[in-house]
């Protein structure tokens, strides 16, 4: 753990120091170093939790997944991030500065799983918001500074009461290590600790992008720089939702499930509703998937209100994999052919790597069989069934609604409107190896769940 | 007890109604100097009264962070602005009278959930006021400016509240609020400083780009 605390730490001054041309292999390092540290940290949570520092950090399976999801997130981002500069032909001085805030973001996102104290997670989650803020205002286009201004205030508003809703759960016990609280649920007070699950639900929920705190998100996400945008999708959402579940297993524990599951299917539905409707007036492909996550966010807390938080880290783990890919194809086109749909219209015939990307990715993200998205999906629709028939057909209902109008508009993205267009240059190599490596996971994904995820999720599943 | 807790109430809320009636991004900014300092001085009468150094530090941090470091960022970047009074989507006599409902819940608030203790329910309803009231002004102002200060307004209610609901709250809780106030405050004056540069002016409605 604290070997994955001091890579970053290593990369943050040599970022400051080094040459230009020393940032994009250094980045490619620090990228494969907490890959591989994260992925061995995972293993080791598989005999039980890790705790170091007295208790201070503490690694559990689900924030194993979290942390192998920014891991991931980091080394797919890095690989794109030297494309990304190069097409905006940044001088270096701006290309460090990238770096700089890029690694920055990463460090505060890795830290996030491994604490057991609750105010200062809190004080990551911030920081998350901070540093990456300064990147979707990278460009400072009018967009940028717009998405990114938003993205402050709307995050940091709402984070705020998630900080009322540690200091709730704080004078219910005295103490602020989740584990502690969690153990010791029974004796807590229970009108505080309902109080400070609802403001926690506001709190991170304004960051998991959950209606109606969710304004921030599809500006945010489709402003930023592609490769920030695909942390931001696949590993930032996921670091906010360790909060909420760590609040929701305390109030499960401690006043029951009735509440707790109740709110988060309300939550869940509502934003699975309103980004469902949002699809099919979307113009622009980067906005489309920004819609899309809020689907994901909103099907994963609605599996957590149906009390089944296997199929929602599966789904939380797929939707990584498949929607960071689809955030750095993205990228790929939209400095080539254009932001809208319509501009970058038969990019399948036009840049045909990035073009099968995204028609596999695509299908993957509606939760389309045979592939991997489709399990978790499919479970998450037969628990609702389980719970209640009406409720397992308006599911049903939203997420047809969302497979015909996300392969709508997507299809207009992807073929061409009359004759096939001529070819374009593909994006280059360093932005294809990530696309290959994600669509790599996703079909190995989608023929099987690795036994050791599945130990993973079991024990989760188990607690 | 009660008196301290009663005149600080009183200052924090006419400091956060001052900020509310004013449209002058200086008056604003002496207005939360006033709030920040009189957060401070509470937190130092606490400490003596409960005899808890910690809280002297955080008293001491309380000047430093949000008396004195904060309103200094954010007076150079109100210099840099093109003009020195905001347009209202609210007149201010509306925003008063809205304020006023919001303290009204945030009293209510605070007798419901904080105990009986009157000294408790005293601080904690003006630690709900100023969290409701920054909400407000945050939401109900179109400049970036004093959407800034409501955040801090927030940041300042809540360190209220935590004063009211656990005055000898660990010191890593302020220590991390204090930390982000400080990387907050840069980022927003970061960003102001742009939005006025490539805007011209600090009108948050004037950003229509991206919508749907």
């Amino acid at each position: 753990m604290i070997g994955l605390l001091l890579l970053p730490l290593l990369y943050l001054p040599a970022a400051l120091w080094l040459p230009s041309a020393s940032l994009f292999p250094s980045a490619l390092i620090f990228g494969s170093g907490v890959l591989a540290l994260s992925l061995d940290l995972a293993r080791l949570t598989l005999q039980g939790p890790l705790t170091l520092a007295g208790g201070a950090l503490y690694l559990d399976g689900f924030g194993a997944l979290v942390l192998l999801s920014v891991a991931f997130l980091i080394f797919q981002s890095a690989w794109q991030g030297k494309a990304y500069l190069d097409e905006l032909n940044a001088p270096p001085q701006i290309a460090r500065r990238y770096w700089i805030l890029w690694g920055f973001f990463g460090l505060s996102m890795l830290a996030t799983p491994l604490l057991a104290n609750l105010a200062l997670y809190w004080g990551l989650i911030e920081l998350t918001t901070l540093s990456s803020a300064l990147l979707v205002a990278f460009e400072e286009s009018p967009e940028a500074l717009e998405g990114a201004w938003k993205y402050v205030v709307v995050v940091s508003v709402g984070v705020s009461l998630a900080f009322l809703a540690t200091l709730f759960l704080y004078a219910a016990r005295g103490h602020l290590s989740w584990p502690l609280l969690l153990r010791n649920a029974a004796s807590l007070h229970r009108p505080w600790v309902l109080l400070a699950f609802f403001l926690a639900t506001l709190g991170y929920g304004t960051k998991v992008g959950l209606v109606p705190m969710h304004t921030w998100l599809p500006d945010a996400h489709s402003v930023a720089p592609s490769p920030i945008s695909a942390m931001l999708s696949g590993a930032l959402l996921n670091t906010a939702l360790l909060g909420l579940v760590r609040f929701w297993q305390i109030a499960r524990a401690s006043l029951g499930a009735h509440w707790p599951d109740q709110t988060l299917l309300l939550f869940g539905l509502l934003s699975l509703a309103v980004a469902a409707l949002s699809l099919g007036v979307q113009r622009k492909t980067k906005r489309l998937l920004a819609y899309s996550s809020i689907e994901h966010m909103g099907l994963i807390t609605l599996a957590l209100g149906l009390s089944a938080p296997y199929l929602a880290f599966l789904q939380m783990i797929n939707h990584t994999v498949v929607k960071s890919s689809l955030f750095l194809a993205a990228g790929n086109l939209v400095h080539r052919l254009g932001e809208t749909l319509s501009e970058a219209s038969g990019v399948l015939f036009r840049m045909p790597i990035t073009g099968i990307s995204l028609l596999l990715g695509g299908w993957a993200i509606t939760g389309a069989p045979p592939l991997n998205l489709f399990p978790s999906e499919f479970g998450i629709l037969q628990r609702a069934f389980y719970q209640s028939p009406w409720l397992g057909a308006l599911l049903a209902l939203l997420l047809l609604i969302v497979f015909l109008l996300f392969i709508g508009r997507w299809s207009q993205l992807l073929f061409p409107k009359s004759s096939p267009p001529p070819r374009e240059h593909e994006a280059p190599w360093t932005s294809l190896v990530p696309l290959v490596l994600g669509l790599g996971l996703l079909v190995w994904l989608s023929l099987m769940t690795p036994l050791p995820l599945q130990l993973l999720l079991r024990g989760l599943h188990a607690h | 007890m009660i008196l301290i807790s009663e005149c600080a109430a009183a200052c924090f809320l006419l400091s956060t109604f001052w900020l509310l009636g004013t449209r002058f991004f200086l008056s604003q900014l002496l207005a939360y100097q006033v709030q920040s300092w009189a957060l401070a001085l509470f937190a130092g009468l606490l400490a003596a009264m409960l005899h808890e150094p910690s809280l002297y530090l955080i008293a001491l941090l309380t000047v430093g962070v949000r008396g004195l470091w904060i309103p200094h960022l954010l007076r150079q970047a109100a210099q840099a602005l093109p003009s020195r009074r905001e347009q209202l989507w609210l007149s201010i006599p509306s925003s008063i009278v809205l304020g006023a409902a919001l303290l009204m819940i945030a009293v209510y608030l605070s007798f419901q959930l904080l105990g009986p203790n009157p000294a408790t329910q005293i601080t904690g309803s003006a630690g709900f006021g100023l969290v409701l009231l920054g909400f407000f002004l945050t939401s109900s102002r179109p400049e970036a400016f004093p959407q800034a200060l409501g955040i801090f307004t927030i940041e300042n209610g809540i360190f209220l509240l935590a004063l009211a609901i656990a005055p000898t709250f660990p010191f890593l809780f302020e220590g991390v609020v204090l930390l982000d106030l400080l990387v907050l405050s840069v980022v927003l004056r970061l960003l102001i400083q742009v939005l006025a540069e490539r805007l011209q002016n600090l009108l948050t409605h004037h950003l229509r780009e991206l919508r749907g």
